[in-house]
């Protein structure tokens, strides 16, 4: 695996024109003329300049490229640059963008136009895009820069020659490649949430989480958990409800109210947005019963959660502002050292959990 | 984006009445500039949005680039960017790499400042940025002489590297300047940070010396290093241990520097009380723990340590790229400086460095029973 240099120097000094013109013996003019098939130039010609331009490595640079016609015509004819945002969750087999990585795409969408490139959503899945198929179109349509967002674990995954890439990931933890990482921070909005409901007064605090949010994350939710747990006495301690794969808001509802009922919990913290009626559904009187916080609080919650709000846009926007540093400066390929990036969230009170009296 | 307007100004520029050609489809700042009745220069700043340019006169150039359609072009971005690295330029600017008297107790032997510092260097020198040091604290500099001495010699963009956990609070007037932390996340304001990944490191660690055949696997560390890292050993090390049964749990030895000296009594009782086989660690001074209380690596305890310092490359533990946290902690306030984000940020990011796993003499593989 090719590895982005570590050290700041420009790259090898990459072959050009005059470099296919003294290997071959032919002027400069000529050479040009030649890679641009002009029939000024004879066949054969034409073909031992391609070879030697082969041989030596010589490519065209779009950069360069885009510049000779914006100065000869004053017009970059070249189409506007993209960027692929590659999506797992089944769009083409009918399946809905959730709200919050509707609010990453609109983030990423955003920053990318800013930068004076285009956002392209592609779909990877059964009935969408194999990594054959992605491969070959990010190919034709020549994008370099890839970003996945949040892959749901579970869900179709993808394996791209990475080191022809300049990638950054959202989330997608469970999955290749080991690319730099943006993430709302799960470990301190779980630690936060439990401080907060402490705070106002609750005492049997549980948390209830996806096994795939878990593993598309790095398990991240329960680390926080366990740490707060630490600093309290272990009679008060919950054990978290770690669901499975592929739950419905039917199933999730009565296995939570057994789980409220069996640990006396008084204040449920969960990553659904649904989690409220989830608990009224199962007969449990929010918040007389049993307060909740949800963790994903998002402009289409319902209203009266309390929780946290994450800042979804901006892990889009930070996820295109690192591939652009990477197209920018021309690196390919995977960091030796895969950095997380972590982007902070605040706490929003809501009547789901009042202060106690 | 293009700062050569002073090349292209040889060539006559539309009047700023005169309509630009019909048939134009890409505009630059010049053409901006001659709507908007302003200086090509003005332009750029206001694009980036520059303090130094009226609100009023941003928000009106905006709206002109707007107008006619101005886009950012991607490639000539890039060109831009390869040819300011490779032009020498004479740029002065400078950013601060800010200290305190009072951390060399820090990472023994100290080997993580330089180490640091030498990665911030080196992604200052590759933009063509200066670093200089300050340290504050007691004897040195106040925060509010600091802040003078910044503004005096027109610094804007500062690199705090780490304070002791009894520094709660650095006062400065961060509405001017861009400011990137590293690792002191305890300290307030919440500025975005750089850090070793120190969650990843204990479980790296607890995970290799696992698969080494260790079993009983204990964590020590002081209270201090607990609170200046966010409790990032303790979480990892519990996250490890919820996946394994009760019989290989060992509860953490957790000392305060003031209990320092008693070590060579706290330790040994430790290992005994949990039988632990092998110790994870920040801290190396434990060598000289083991050999005053007679206690041999690895026949009595296999030790890891989760910052091993180049100095010991023979021994077992996880190498933290400190040098690696300095540059991107650098990387990321150049881009700052450039964008002139001042302030404290709405939302904080942290950016995690990891660790990688080094064998040593200190954990060979145990021989399975």
């Amino acid at each position: 695996m090719r590895l982005v240099s570590e050290s700041d120097q420009p790259a090898v000094r990459r072959p050009t024109l005059k470099d296919v013109a003294r290997e071959s013996g032919y002027h400069i003019t000529t050479i040009s003329l030649a890679l641009r098939e002009n029939p000024s130039i004879p066949v054969s010609t034409r073909q031992r300049i391609m070879e030697v331009a082969q041989r030596i490595g010589y490519q065209k640079d779009p950069v360069y490229h885009a510049l000779s016609r914006f100065r000869q015509e004053g017009c970059v004819c070249a189409p506007t640059a993209r960027i692929a945002f590659v999506e797992n969750f089944g769009l083409g087999s009918g399946r809905v963008r959730q709200p919050f990585i509707q609010a990453i795409l609109d983030g990423a969408m955003s920053q990318a136009k800013l930068l004076g490139y285009e956002l392209t959503p592609l779909a990877v899945g059964e009935d969408d895009h194999d990594s054959h198929s992605l491969t070959r179109y990010l190919t034709e349509n020549q994008i370099t820069g890839v970003v996945l967002g949040a892959f749901l674990p579970g869900f179709a995954e993808i394996a791209l020659n990475w080191d022809e890439y300049a990638v950054a990931k959202i989330h997608s933890r469970h999955t290749e490649p080991d690319a730099t990482t943006v993430g709302n921070d799960q470990l301190r909005e779980v630690r936060l949430a439990f401080r907060r409901l402490s705070a106002l007064g609750y005492e049997r605090i549980g948390l209830a989480i996806g096994r795939a949010d878990e593993d598309g994350c790095g398990h991240r939710h329960t680390a926080g958990y366990l740490m707060e747990g630490a600093s309290i006495s272990g009679d008060r301690f919950v054990p978290p409800l770690v669901f499975p794969y592929c739950s419905d808001d039917e199933s999730l509802s009565g296995m939570m109210a057994r789980w409220v009922r069996r640990h006396r919990i008084d204040a449920v913290i969960c990553n659904w947005v649904s989690i409220q009626r989830m608990l009224e559904r199962q007969n449990l009187r929010v918040p007389d019963e049993v307060a909740c916080a949800c963790l994903c609080l998002c402009e289409t919650c319902p209203p009266g959660l309390a929780g946290i709000r994450p800042h979804f846009t901006i892990l889009g926007e930070r996820a295109v502002s690192i591939v652009v540093a990477q197209l920018k400066s021309g690196e390919r390929g995977l960091p030796q050292f895969a950095s997380s990036i972590y982007v902070q969230s605040v706490w929003q009170d809501g009547p789901s959990a009042p202060p106690r009296r | 984006m293009s700062k050569a307007s002073g090349k292209t100004d040889q060539a006559p520029r539309p009047a700023a009445s005169a309509p630009a050609p019909a048939s134009k489809r890409y505009y630059t700042l010049a053409d901006i500039a001659a709507r908007a009745n302003v200086h090509v220069t003005t332009v750029s700043l206001a694009l980036r949005d520059h303090p130094s340019i009226p609100p009023s006169t941003r928000a009106r150039i905006r709206a002109v680039a707007k107008a006619i359609g101005y886009q950012r072009d991607p490639l000539l971005d890039a060109l831009n960017f390869h040819r300011a690295r490779r032009t020498k330029q004479a740029r002065s600017v400078a950013s601060a790499f800010v200290v305190h008297d009072g951390t060399t107790r820090l990472f023994g032997g100290n080997h993580y400042q330089p180490l640091v510092y030498a990665g911030a260097m080196s992604a200052a020198e590759a933009r063509g940025h200066k670093l200089d040091v300050f340290v504050v604290g007691q004897g040195h500099l106040a925060p509010a002489r600091l802040n003078t001495i910044l503004n005096a010699r027109g610094i804007s963009g500062v690199l705090l590297s780490t304070f002791e956990i009894d520094i709660g609070q650095l006062d400065l007037d961060w509405d001017q300047f861009c400011a990137v932390k590293i690792e002191c996340l305890h300290l307030t304001p919440h500025l975005d940070a750089v850090s070793n990944d120190q969650l990843q490191v204990a479980r790296l660690a607890m995970q290799r010396l696992r698969h080494l055949g260790y079993r009983r696997i204990g964590l020590a560390t002081a209270r201090e290093d607990q609170t200046r890292l966010a409790e990032s050993f303790g979480m990892g090390v519990l996250i490890e241990q919820s996946t394994l049964p009760e019989s290989e749990c060992v509860p953490a030895l957790i000392f305060s520097l003031a209990e320092v000296p008693l070590l060579p009594c706290m330790i040994p009782k430790w290992m005994r009380e949990n039988r632990v086989d092998a110790i994870i660690s920040n801290w190396n001074e434990l060598f000289d723990t083991f050999a005053n209380t007679g206690i041999r690596l690895p026949q009595d305890v296999a030790f890891a340590s989760l910052d091993v310092p180049p100095s010991m490359p023979h021994i077992a533990g996880v190498v933290q790229n400190h040098h690696l946290v300095g540059k991107r902690a650098m990387e990321q306030l150049a881009i700052m400086t450039e964008a002139y984000q001042r302030g404290i940020p709405e939302a904080q990011t942290i950016t995690y460095i990891p660790g990688y796993w080094q064998d040593g003499v200190t954990a060979p593989a145990k021989a399975r029973r």
